[in-house]
């Protein structure tokens, strides 16, 4: 029995044979079997393929991340009419302008006549009969409201009704011919299976000459990072990466340069305010709203906040440069303006 | 094994959860540091028919003025305009963004039927393309500075969200002759130098003004009596009283922030103590004691604190205390000696003068002591006073003699709390010892 134990366990039978004591016998049974149940458990699992148990924690790290791009829906998918991925030579829909420009000025309506306080029969007008200087009376003042808002041009971006028919349509011709992505051409127009089959030729054209198209309507520095990442028209945004810290730092630069901060103000540093901006996939920022909004009541913090918004529409900050291949990360942004580190 | 398949299908279960989330998800942009620069402002003449479109031209230039020389402001070039609004024409922005105007202001001027002139304007903000404020003012047409000085009032409130500082008077010392023989006279002015009255013919000497809180009164130290006493000048009567017939020498008067008491300095055996003086009783009230120096006093604006300067530790330095005595604590630790301290008005402040090395300068330091700053330096600088929003400080300053022993020139400056915006403010001749008004309004 000894012997075929010892058999069995291979390299260890010279040693074990030498010292054959009923003592070293029982030991070396017992050794190998522990061996043999060693190699009859543990074997198998040197067989397996190793599994990546870490991999599920890493994916889930990375999504719980606050500044994760997965897979989060597209804002810009529904837009029927939005330019495909590669911009098509007879750009189909109106490019979203940062803001529409007013009218020109109607002839009729001058602030005076809007301005309600009618100026004839005011009673406080007496204050104006102060007696002269020293000190000089102090004039009768009014407020004057703002003029109604300038209409805004006919619409250069469909409504969300149009944009949903859109969509619906778009989505039909996917199941005819797939792998169709161009949407319907002008809001206004009828689409038809021909048009979008032209415009679907349009862009495999382009795609074979892997040319871009610039935008006749944008700007030329605008051009360098629109070109890229035009709104995509697929139905997610694909995944992409964060910011990089030196992309972060080049924005934050841009953005830095173009705040103008009410130095000597009091409790300057206390003046702390978030501006949620949405940006353009070409870096122009097309809404800066002011997060908090319950402290506009306090001259000094709107004085603040108006300051920080208008950062993002100083010539200096338009576009900002962030990477265009990133858009779906830096479509809307969270920007803190803190007067922490001046001086 | 099981547990981390067990983790995986967890994770495959809440990804859909997940999602939303991540679609909410923003690049979060921190920005601590800043540019202080002027703000582009595009202030075209405001229109009018005939002779009011001349008179909106000075107004124009006077709110332009006002605005530049705050520092905050930098009105452009009139002649790169691209649009003419003086007709009240709705303004059209992109033009105005071609220029880099960030803020407009556009008005008018007309005459009413009574004479007097209405003064409108709008101040819109080009970037938001949205009117911030719009006023219209009625007065005479001799009021025209004033209505001016106001509009830029509202433009620098509606910007900063703080009060402006344009629509206020300066009382000061106008100086003239030799230096043996010094005239001094109590005069008053617009901030901006225009308008500039004499009060006192300057057969007294006369010094430290002070204004009000109702900037009807100014008191100030005059050698009327032959001995110095603290004077009230009441600027709508011209009429001009000594507060109180006290024994010693009485100097450096303030007026508490509710103009019903002045704080001064009284002498007596070589000591000089702070007083408070009810104007109604003309009851003196004692708040320091010993055989120290303590002079400069000056209300906190909230009436709750002194600060006064001492040579009670051995050299000049500023204290406080509170109003009804007591409490002292000294502020100042630097080298050199500090005097004149005066409370900022919106109370986050104390600017002083220090001499230190045979150098003038004017500071600030906050109430405890602490965040000293240096605005400026030269020769001779003293007497600040604070504009009444409590951003810019006005004093005078005064260039070495010349060889043949004659005094140099004085002349008043303002500062920002930055110390980059320093400016002279005209006066007919020389001038020290400046205080500034409340605003008018």
């Amino acid at each position: 029995m000894s012997v075929l134990v010892l058999d069995e366990g291979g390299l260890a039978v010279e040693s074990e044979a030498r010292d054959m004591t009923p003592g070293g016998i029982a030991a070396s049974a017992v050794m190998h079997a522990a061996i043999l149940a060693a190699i009859i458990i543990g074997l198998p699992t040197l067989f397996r393929p190793p599994i990546p148990e870490d991999q599920p924690i890493a994916v889930e790290l990375v999504n719980i991340g606050p500044e994760t791009r997965a897979t989060h829906p597209n804002p810009y998918t529904p837009r029927a009419n939005a330019k495909p991925d590669i911009p098509v030579e007879a750009a189909p829909a109106p490019v979203p302008q940062p803001k529409p420009e007013p009218p020109p000025p109607t002839p009729a309506a001058p602030p005076s006549a809007e301005a309600p306080p009618p100026p004839a029969p005011t009673p406080p007008q007496e204050k104006t009969e102060a007696p002269p200087p020293p000190p000089p009376p102090k004039p009768v003042e009014a407020q004057i409201p703002a003029p109604p808002p300038p209409k805004p041009q006919p619409k250069q971006q469909p409504d969300h009704k149009q944009e949903a028919q859109a969509f619906d349509q778009m989505l039909k011709n996917l199941e005819k011919s797939q792998p169709k992505q161009v949407a319907q051409a002008q809001p206004k127009q009828q689409q038809d299976k021909q048009q979008d089959a032209q415009a679907f030729d349009t862009l495999l054209k382009n795609l074979s000459k892997n040319a871009v198209q610039p935008d006749p309507n944008a700007q030329p520095r605008r051009q360098q990072v629109a070109a890229a990442a035009p709104p995509s028209s697929q139905p997610h945004a694909p995944l992409g990466s964060q910011l990089t810290a030196s992309e972060m730092d080049l924005v934050r630069e841009q953005i830095s340069r173009c705040w103008n901060i009410n130095a000597g103000a009091k409790d300057a540093k206390d003046l702390v305010v978030e501006i949620r901006a949405s940006v353009q996939p070409d870096g122009t920022v097309t809404q800066a709203t002011i997060v908090d909004q319950g402290r506009m009541n306090d001259p000094v913090w709107r004085a603040a906040a108006e300051s920080a918004r208008r950062a993002f529409f100083n010539p200096q900050c338009t576009p900002l440069k962030l990477p265009p291949d990133k858009y779906d990360t830096w479509k809307d942004l969270d920007v803190d303006f803190s007067p922490k580190d001046i001086q | 094994m099981t547990v981390s398949r067990r983790a995986f299908g967890t994770f495959a279960l809440m990804t859909p959860l997940l999602v939303p989330l991540a679609a909410r998800a923003e690049v979060h942009i921190d920005i601590t540091k800043g540019v202080s620069q002027p703000l582009p402002i595009a202030i075209p003449p405001f229109g009018g028919e005939g002779p009011n479109g001349q008179l909106g031209q000075q107004l124009t230039g006077v709110v332009s003025n006002d605005l530049q020389s705050s520092g905050l402001f930098q009105p452009l070039d009139p002649h790169s305009f691209l649009q003419d609004v003086s007709g009240g024409q709705a303004p059209q922005f992109g033009a105005w963004r071609q220029i880099n105007a960030q803020a407009l202001v556009a008005g008018q001027v007309q005459t009413q039927p009574d004479g007097k002139a209405r003064v409108e304007f709008r101040l819109w903000d080009v970037f938001a393309e949205q009117q911030l404020a719009g006023f219209a003012y009625t007065t005479t047409q001799q009021n025209w500075r004033r209505i001016a000085h106001i509009i830029a009032d509202e433009i620098y409130k509606r910007i900063t969200g703080e009060d402006g500082y344009f629509d206020t008077r300066i009382v000061y010392i106008a100086e003239s002759g030799p230096a043996q023989l010094r005239v001094k006279r109590l005069a008053i002015m617009d901030y901006d130098g225009a308008n500039n009255q004499y009060l006192t013919d300057g057969r007294a000497l006369v010094l430290t003004p002070r204004f009000s809180p109702s900037v009807q009164e100014i008191t100030y130290l005059s050698y009327a009596a032959g001995t110095p006493r603290v004077f009230l000048y009441n600027i709508d009567t011209g009429q001009q009283e000594s507060i109180g017939d006290f024994s010693g020498m009485t100097f450096a008067p303030r007026f508490s922030p509710d103009g019903n008491r002045v704080v001064l300095s009284k002498t007596e055996g070589g000591a000089s103590n702070i007083y408070t003086l009810d104007l109604r009783t003309h009851h003196l009230t004692r708040l320091s004691d010993g055989g120290a120096i303590d002079t400069s006093p000056c209300f906190s604006p909230d009436g709750t604190k002194i600060a006064f300067n001492s040579d009670r530790g051995g050299s000049q330095q500023l204290y406080t205390m509170s109003a009804g005595g007591g409490g002292v604590q000294r502020i100042s630790f630097g080298s050199g000696k500090y005097a004149t301290p005066v409370w900022s008005p919106r109370g986050d402040l104390i600017a002083f003068t220090k001499i230190d090395g045979g150098t003038f300068f004017i500071g600030v330091m906050h109430p405890d002591g602490s965040g000293e700053r240096l605005l400026t330096q030269n020769f001779l600088v003293e007497g600040p006073t604070w504009a009444p929003n409590g951003r810019v400080l006005m004093y005078f300053q005064q260039t070495p003699s010349d060889r043949s022993g004659h005094g140099g020139s004085s002349r008043l400056y303002t500062i920002d709390l930055t110390g980059s915006n320093q400016r002279e403010v005209p006066t007919p001749g020389d001038a020290s010892d400046p205080a500034w008004s409340p605003l008018l309004r």
